[in-house]
């Protein structure tokens, strides 16, 4: 590997450890008696001080050694930082960051914080070497070593691949079956147990690895809930690895993985050397082996790094692999080929090709938990900065969403967060008490799946948006004709007109009139919206609903007047055809539908899109598609349901981008192109 | 389930339902039970991989008490191998 490439890798690594040691800071300050947290920053400084003077990154290397002296003394003493500990401590983290990216540019010039932030540091450790720090208090301890093992503590001494493969009878493989089944097992009526009975009928099981949790008892105990993250076992078996899988056809793809256990392509070497080199070589060889062994066990490498760019390439391929399945699957001369093994063969091809869609999507997915955390230091230096206690809380965090989404995602919610702190929560703790809040200032960040989307809710408990005063600064502006009638929605969509702010004092992290309107075009960017719904004296949520992908779609084919339309199946509850006598009409215009106990309203495509509509069709003549988006349910009464199909979406160019209730367009299989619906803009 | 004295005797074999009673006997009685044993009988096999859970979480709550496959973390199942338990930081 070149040294240029080498030196990629670093900067990668550094940024990554960088950014964590942002959220553990944050997340060391709310548990200060947490050393194993603090170990944990300690160990990215190090590594990072390791790597920056082999890459003769001087300046770097220099201040994170100072840095890592401080951080060690904390290690290694009672002594609890003080919230001004911190404060130095995420200072030197923004240095950090400074200080690399001046190195990675080779500008001569130091970041201007850099040398006030040393100074802080090298004042701490004065104070601690000449007052407090006896020598024990710094480390001694060999770091490497102390680093070497550092997320396995595996206690047992485990048997190597190679022992099991002697295990063997003839004719047997060996698999390593790694399971992952999620903590509601034993509720969807599954346990680790019944999948070892059941595999004794494919194979004999030679030893079984389960991973728990250090520490359960910090934790309310369920029984019900399963805690055991991981179960490896080794099986020798005569059957193949589908075979075996098999036994495992009721979980989910991702609960469980089955792997051939082949033999290393070292003991082809072995047999060569042994063979011409006789009785010695073949010992010297069983030696090297055994070291090569003793090298490798430790290193089993779960990950891999590939570039994001051939991620997407990839991606786009399978979307191009989805429209040719698609027009196998619909063309006219290949289905008129009355032959059971060719419909076989393209339902199977069908299969594999959502399989393999289905794990491509899955290699962008990515929980938003980063981007939470990283929210955490906003929160913090927001509150510091306009003097705001507050309390951030958190939830679903584990919602996945695609990559590309991640990064667009960022700015736009750091931005409601510091707006949120800035402009929503009162301004002083007396006004909040007065109002008979918290003293401190709630912000919630949630992250949910509704109805195919993604939807990430910023919701804070403070004042609220004044409608009236947002009305008239929009009359003001003229964004709001004299006598206009605005929904509520509407009058507070305002503040994401670009350029326009109510703030009375323009602070320093938002009211400068480039906010909101940026983040309105962010998110739309990735076929986004936000929705704002706000109650005075109690709070204000800023809702961002995003796609769950930008590429593919599962959607219900359905066809109007002639016209073929797709529907993110996601967003369909069901479909029916009403009776007549359950069809409503009030003053004639307006049409509901009783379902059950809701009264749903009808929408018709043809007046949405408005297309020719000369027979208009009773709604008991066709078929109502019930869906659900953010305003509640709906029915939406289309011809016919033609079925249901992947497609990949395909932008319809900045012309048609803006028509009301489409959000793209679709290559069908016979190569036409089909509009996707907006579910959000239908009703 | 038998209680001997200081020593609780488990059958393996337990299934959920009877583990759930077990998490409920054993919450009141955790001070002065001072170890538990596991027995199994001739081709017994465990049923339910809470079982396990559950006696690591008890291992967790009361560190000085005697478990003896958590001593030696591990435990020879025959026909389902030699079970192997590494914690997880």
């Amino acid at each position: 590997m070149s040294k240029e490439k080498l030196r990629q890798i670093f900067i990668e690594e550094a940024n990554e450890i960088i950014e964590k040691m942002d959220v553990d800071i944050i997340n060391y300050e709310e548990s200060p008696t947490d050393k194993a947290l603090l170990n944990e920053i300690f160990r990215g400084v190090h590594t990072l001080k390791g790597s920056a003077n082999a890459f003769n990154f001087v300046r770097l290397g220099e201040f994170v050694h100072h840095f890592e002296d401080v951080l060690d003394y904390f290690r290694n003493s009672a002594t609890i930082p003080k919230s001004d500990d911190v404060d130095l401590f995420l200072e030197s983290v923004n240095v950090i960051k400074e200080t690399l990216y001046s190195e990675v540019e080779e500008r001569q010039e130091l970041p201007s914080a850099y040398a006030p932030c040393l100074a802080k540091i090298q004042h701490i450790l004065l104070h601690v070497n000449n007052n407090v720090l006896v020598p024990e208090a710094i480390s001694t301890n060999d770091l490497g070593l102390e680093f070497g093992n550092d997320v396995f503590v595996q206690v047992p001494q485990t048997c190597s691949e190679d022992d099991f493969r002697k295990e063997l009878d003839k004719g047997e493989s060996l698999f390593k079956i790694v399971l992952n089944l999620d903590s509601d097992i034993y509720l969807r009526g599954f346990d680790h147990f019944l999948f070892f009975k059941n595999l004794l009928h494919v194979g004999k099981i030679l030893a079984s690895y389960w991973s728990v949790p250090e520490d359960l008892d910090t934790e309310v105990f369920d029984v019900e809930r399963n805690v055991i993250q991981e179960v490896t076992l080794y099986l020798a078996s005569t059957h193949d690895a589908q075979s075996i899988a098999d036994v495992f056809a009721f979980l989910e793809e991702e609960e469980f993985r089955v792997e051939p256990i082949v033999a290393q392509p070292l003991e082809v070497v072995v047999s060569v050397d042994a063979e011409s080199k006789g009785l010695e070589a073949s010992k010297n060889v069983e030696i090297h082996e055994k070291e090569e062994n003793k090298r490798s066990t430790p290193v089993s490498k779960n990950f891999l790094k590939i570039d994001a760019l051939k991620l997407d390439e990839l991606f786009d391929s399978i979307g191009e692999l989805v429209i040719a399945q698609n027009y196998l699957g619909e063309n006219a001369k290949i289905k008129a080929i009355a032959d059971a093994e060719v419909s076989k063969t393209i339902e199977n091809l069908s299969k594999i090709t959502r399989l393999i869609q289905n794990r491509v999507m899955g290699l962008r997915m990515i929980p938003i938990r980063d981007t939470f955390d990283k929210m955490k230091r906003v929160v913090r230096d927001s509150s510091k900065k306009v003097n705001k206690p507050i309390h951030l809380m958190l939830e679903g965090e584990e919602t996945e969403i695609d990559k590309t989404m991640v990064e667009a995602l960022s700015d736009p919610l750091v931005h409601i967060i510091r707006n949120a702190i800035d402009h929503g929560i009162e301004s002083s703790v007396e006004e909040r008490i007065k109002a008979g809040k918290s003293e401190e200032g709630q912000v919630h960040l949630r992250a949910y799946h509704r109805g195919g989307n993604i939807i990430i809710e910023v919701r804070d408990d403070g004042r609220g948006i004044n409608k009236a005063k947002v009305y008239s600064k929009g009359l003001e502006r003229g964004l709001v004709q004299k006598d206009e009638e605005l929904s509520d929605a509407q009058i507070y969509g305002l503040i994401m007109q670009p350029g326009f702010s109510t703030a009375d004092v323009i602070s320093d992290i938002s009211g400068r009139g480039v906010g909101l309107d940026v983040v309105k075009t962010a998110i739309e960017a990735v076929r986004g919206k936000i929705d704002i719904s706000s109650e005075e004296g109690k709070g204000t949520t800023f809702c961002i609903v995003l796609p769950l992908t930008l590429a593919i779609i599962d959607g219900m084919i359905v066809r109007v007047k002639e016209k073929i339309f797709i529907i993110p199946t996601l967003c369909i509850t069901e479909s029916f055809r009403p009776k007549e006598s359950s069809v409503h009409s009030a003053g004639g215009k307006e049409e509901f539908v009783q379902l059950r106990s809701d009264l749903l309203p009808i929408v018709r495509l043809t007046h949405v899109l408005e297309l020719e509509d000369i027979h208009r069709p009773n709604p008991w003549e066709s078929t109502l598609v019930c869906i659900e988006n953010a305003r509640g349910k709906f029915a939406l009464l289309v011809d016919e349901l033609v079925g249901r199909q992947q497609v990949v979406i395909k932008t319809l160019g900045e012309f048609l981008a803006k028509t009301e209730g489409v959000s793209g367009g679709a290559v069908m299989g016979n190569g036409e192109i089909a509009l996707i619906l907006n579910v959000e803009e239908l009703y | 389930m038998y209680i001997d004295g200081d020593v609780l005797e488990l059958d393996i074999e337990m299934d959920l339902e009877e583990v759930k009673a077990l998490y409920l006997f054993i919450q009141d009685r955790l001070v002065y039970v001072e170890e538990i044993v596991l027995l199994r009988s001739k081709n017994g096999m465990p049923s339910t991989s809470a079982l396990f859970s559950l006696l690591f979480w008890i291992k967790a709550k009361k560190p000085s008490i005697k478990i003896e496959f958590i001593e030696t973390m591990n435990l020879n199942l025959e026909a389902y191998g030699m079970m192997n338990w590494m914690a997880h930081e």
